[in-house]
């Protein structure tokens, strides 16, 4: 069984966001990148799978779109444990755009399992993981927080609204995981970090699609306005300021 | 020309949810000139049904059937699009919960339609 975990390179979540050219791009300057850490626990879960014999999981490849300066991010991944990477050379344009790129590379070489994190953290659509099903025809499973392989059956913990649901499914399958899938995400070891540098990386082209959205513009969230504190002795001043400050009585 | 409303249902009954998305499509109809028209899947009341009807929404394709009853999200979204192509819709509203984000990435492929996550406010033009 081979096992496909597609991977982002996105800003640590830690990065203090800015924009440039008059807020329609994204300020790349001081930005530590990292790989997705929805992937990250997607990628940790294969490798588990992959460490039990029983599974019967041989192989895990990381796939991702994006253009070179992603590959250190692609090393890590292998340098945790991932056997091999594919990289899409291309500018991930939109949800739609790379999904196409993934959906290309799954139809040159077939995959059993394949894992997307439910959203990445820079622009958290929850899109990618769907939309590549839909490209390949495959059954998907969204909110995936536990994925076991029992006696050759995939079985998938799957959180509805209110519950939890335990499904079996067959492969090829897309699983689009969330919370639960892996307790921690694992760490390279240095032995890892020595192997990542050999193991085969291999660069593929971008099949030709038009992108189907377009980034206009960009704006932070409103900072949070300061809170103002009421003696509870004068409600007067709490019913004045919600009548004229906020407006909102 | 249509705003198609996906409307879930939890065991035959609406939630606050599918009224903001209701009230959400009703606007946006308004806006584009056009008119909203709302769908469900599985075994919904009639009296139910007619709560939609609060919004704004004067139309409801309501679709049952022992294939719909749980949740698949390749059959929804075969049947959403479907009455999609056939309303002649230019936008579909779906909530951005776990039954959402299943469907809707799906129907933004089958239907090559740009797809807007986790919106949150009307469309500004």
């Amino acid at each position: 069984m081979k096992i496909l975990v597609c991977i982002s390179h996105v800003p640590d979540t830690t990065t203090k966001i800015k924009f440039t050219d008059n807020c329609t791009k994204l300020d790349l300057n001081g930005i530590q990148w990292i790989i997705n850490p929805w992937d990250e626990l997607s990628l940790t879960r294969a490798l588990e799978l992959k460490d039990d014999p029983s599974s019967g999981v041989k192989k895990v490849t990381v796939a991702h779109v994006g253009l070179a300066n992603s590959e250190p991010t692609i090393r890590k991944a292998l340098a945790i444990g991932a056997d091999d990477a594919i990289r899409v050379n291309a500018e991930p344009s939109d949800a739609y755009y790379v999904a196409a790129q993934l959906a290309s590379i799954v139809k040159n070489e077939p995959f059993d399992i394949i894992l997307c994190g439910i959203e990445s953290s820079d622009y958290n659509g929850s899109t990618v993981g769907g939309m590549l099903a839909e490209f390949l025809g495959y059954p998907s499973v969204s909110s995936v927080s536990a994925l076991k392989v029992e006696n050759g059956n995939v079985l998938i913990y799957h959180e509805i609204d209110g519950g939890k649901e335990i499904i079996s499914v067959p492969v090829p399958f897309i699983a689009v995981v969330q919370k639960g899938i892996a307790k921690e995400p694992r760490i390279a070891a240095m032995r890892g970090i020595m192997m990542a540098r050999t193991k085969p990386l291999k660069v593929v082209e971008a099949v030709s699609c038009a992108p189907l959205t377009q980034f206009l513009s960009y704006e932070l969230p409103r900072p949070r306005a300061v809170c103002k504190f009421i003696d509870p002795e004068n409600p007067g001043q709490l019913i004045e300021l919600l009548q004229n400050e906020a407006k909102i009585i | 020309m249509s705003v198609l409303i996906f409307l879930e249902n939890w065991d035959g009954k609406f939630k606050k949810l599918s009224f903001e998305l209701a009230s959400y499509g009703f606007k946006l109809a308004e806006m584009l000139n056009t008119e909203p028209v709302a769908i469900t899947l599985g075994n919904v009341a009639s009296d139910e049904l007619k709560k939609i009807g609060k919004y704004g929404i004067n139309r409801m394709i309501h679709i049952q059937g022992n294939e719909i009853n749980s949740f698949d999200s390749q059959l929804f979204n075969s049947i959403i699009a479907h009455v999609a192509e056939k309303e002649k819709s230019t936008v579909i509203i779906l909530s951005n919960n776990n039954t959402g984000k299943a469907i809707a990435p799906r129907l933004s492929v089958r239907l090559k339609a740009g797809l807007g996550a986790g919106v949150n406010n009307l469309p500004r033009n």
